[in-house]
């Protein structure tokens, strides 16, 4: 089932400071609302939970078979890091994923069923993304899974992002993935102690918003 | 030159920038700004965030002109500018909320195509006013001895200015851009937190999405910025 976005409701001017305990409420509704749209763990953290590590940077690099805007991401890495450094908290969420998925890397994903997964984790880190952005929080950001153009463009010859001068085909919906940043998911989510599938070849199917 | 007579100098050399300075900021009144003032450029947010926004999730404009990301000046060099002059111009250009937040204005960005409610042409009226108010205020600095400024717009020039190219030409081709004397890069485009900004000199200012419809905001704004002296 697709989420519904709507007309927002109750668009907050932007303040020239964000107030704490606005903010805190806040987070938690965006939590709930990743837990209600089907994530199967949302979890509230600080921006010194999220874990950059060059190497998964690095492996996405390399794993540039089909290439689009977002995966390698086309953006100087140590500016993303910079930047996602100055958010304050975010939510971190996941959704279940099938035992037997393969890891798709960045290639096409075969199995219509797990591409929903995929589409999934978009859906929710949109959503997230669009309702802080309402809240008054303009510079909220939203980091999905998986490559974009696997999920949204798959039939496509090439990214249309890509080509010089053209814009990408699925603004709204498409979004880099956390690896493609250089976040690596899986230390966060060990890191709260989320209970996990046991294959640990099946790939975590996480998702970040950060806000403030 | 003794110390009183310096002390008194520098005091008059006050008094003749804080007239310019007030020149400058009316002329943007006068030519059509909602508001305008004079800032110290300590109050420029200089943020990569939001450079990172026009390309997450990804601006119509990104990569399709020479001053949008990941194009343009980096935050860095935008923050190498701004440390180089001590004064600005922020002013505000207001848009009614049926204009800027009309049903009609997603697809208009999106597709690149105008509605029959007008609205896309009056939206980037407003643009076109936001850029000539940052050129001339740039041309009234230089006729009072600030020869070096710099402008930054709303949005993107490429919109504006060449909707009706195939691109960019100078992003294209390298030989240049087609309307110099026109166009400049935006705040946003070169990582200036103008929201922030307009909030913290007392501007009311929402964020204005795709799906935001004409009731859900009570107007738009767009800003410009002329770093003067």
């Amino acid at each position: 089932m697709a989420l519904i976005f709507g007309k927002p409701q109750g668009v907050r001017q932007i303040l020239p400071q964000i107030d704490p305990e606005q903010f805190k409420k806040d987070l938690e509704v965006l939590r709930n609302k990743a837990l209600k749209a089907g994530a199967a763990d949302a979890t509230i953290i600080s921006v010194f939970d999220v874990v950059f590590n060059q190497e998964v940077s690095a492996s996405i690099n390399a794993d540039n078979k089909f290439p689009s805007l977002h995966w390698p991401l086309n953006y100087p890495a140590e500016s993303v890091e910079e930047a996602v450094r100055l958010y304050q908290r975010g939510v971190f969420l996941r959704v279940a994923t099938d035992p037997k998925m393969p890891d798709y890397g960045g290639g096409p994903i075969a199995d219509p069923a797990h591409r929903q997964m995929y589409f999934r984790v978009c859906e929710i880190v949109t959503l997230l993304e669009s309702t802080a952005f309402y809240m008054g929080y303009h510079l909220a950001i939203g980091l999905a899974v998986g490559n974009c153009r696997s999920i949204f463009c798959a039939d496509e010859k090439r990214c249309w992002g890509m080509i010089k001068g053209k814009a990408c085909l699925h603004p709204y919906k498409g979004r880099p993935s956390m690896e493609a940043v250089g976040i690596e998911a899986m230390a966060m989510a060990r890191k709260l102690k989320w209970k996990l599938p046991r294959d640990k070849a099946a790939p975590l199917l996480a998702g970040l918003v950060m806000v403030g | 030159m003794n110390t009183d007579a310096v002390v008194k100098s520098k005091a008059g050399q006050g008094k003749v920038l804080k007239r310019k300075l007030e020149e400058l900021r009316q002329l943007a009144l006068d030519r059509g700004a909602d508001d305008a003032v004079v800032i110290p450029t300590s109050e420029v947010i200089v943020d990569p965030r939001v450079r990172l926004k026009c390309m997450i999730p990804q601006c119509y404009s990104a990569g399709r002109s020479s001053y949008c990301p990941p194009y343009g000046y980096t935050t860095q060099e935008v923050r190498d500018i701004v440390s180089r002059y001590e004064w600005a111009i922020f002013f505000r250009v207001s848009v009614k909320n049926s204009i800027i937040a009309a049903i009609s204005m997603t697809d208009c960005v999106k597709y690149g195509v105008m509605d029959n409610g007008g609205n896309a042409i009056n939206l980037g009226g407003h643009y076109f006013l936001v850029f000539t108010i940052v050129k001339l205020l740039q041309k009234r600095a230089k006729a009072l001895g600030y020869a070096s400024t710099q402008g930054f717009g709303a949005g993107t020039c490429r919109s504006l200015f060449c909707s009706f190219q195939l691109g960019c030409q100078d992003l294209l081709t390298r030989r240049g851009c087609l309307h110099p004397n026109l166009a400049c890069p935006s705040m946003e485009s070169c990582g200036m937190n103008a929201y922030t900004m307009a909030a913290r000199v007392g501007w009311d200012i929402y964020p204005i999405g795709g799906t935001c419809q004409p009731d859900s905001v009570p107007h738009g704004n767009l800003m410009g910025l002329v770093l003067v002296t």
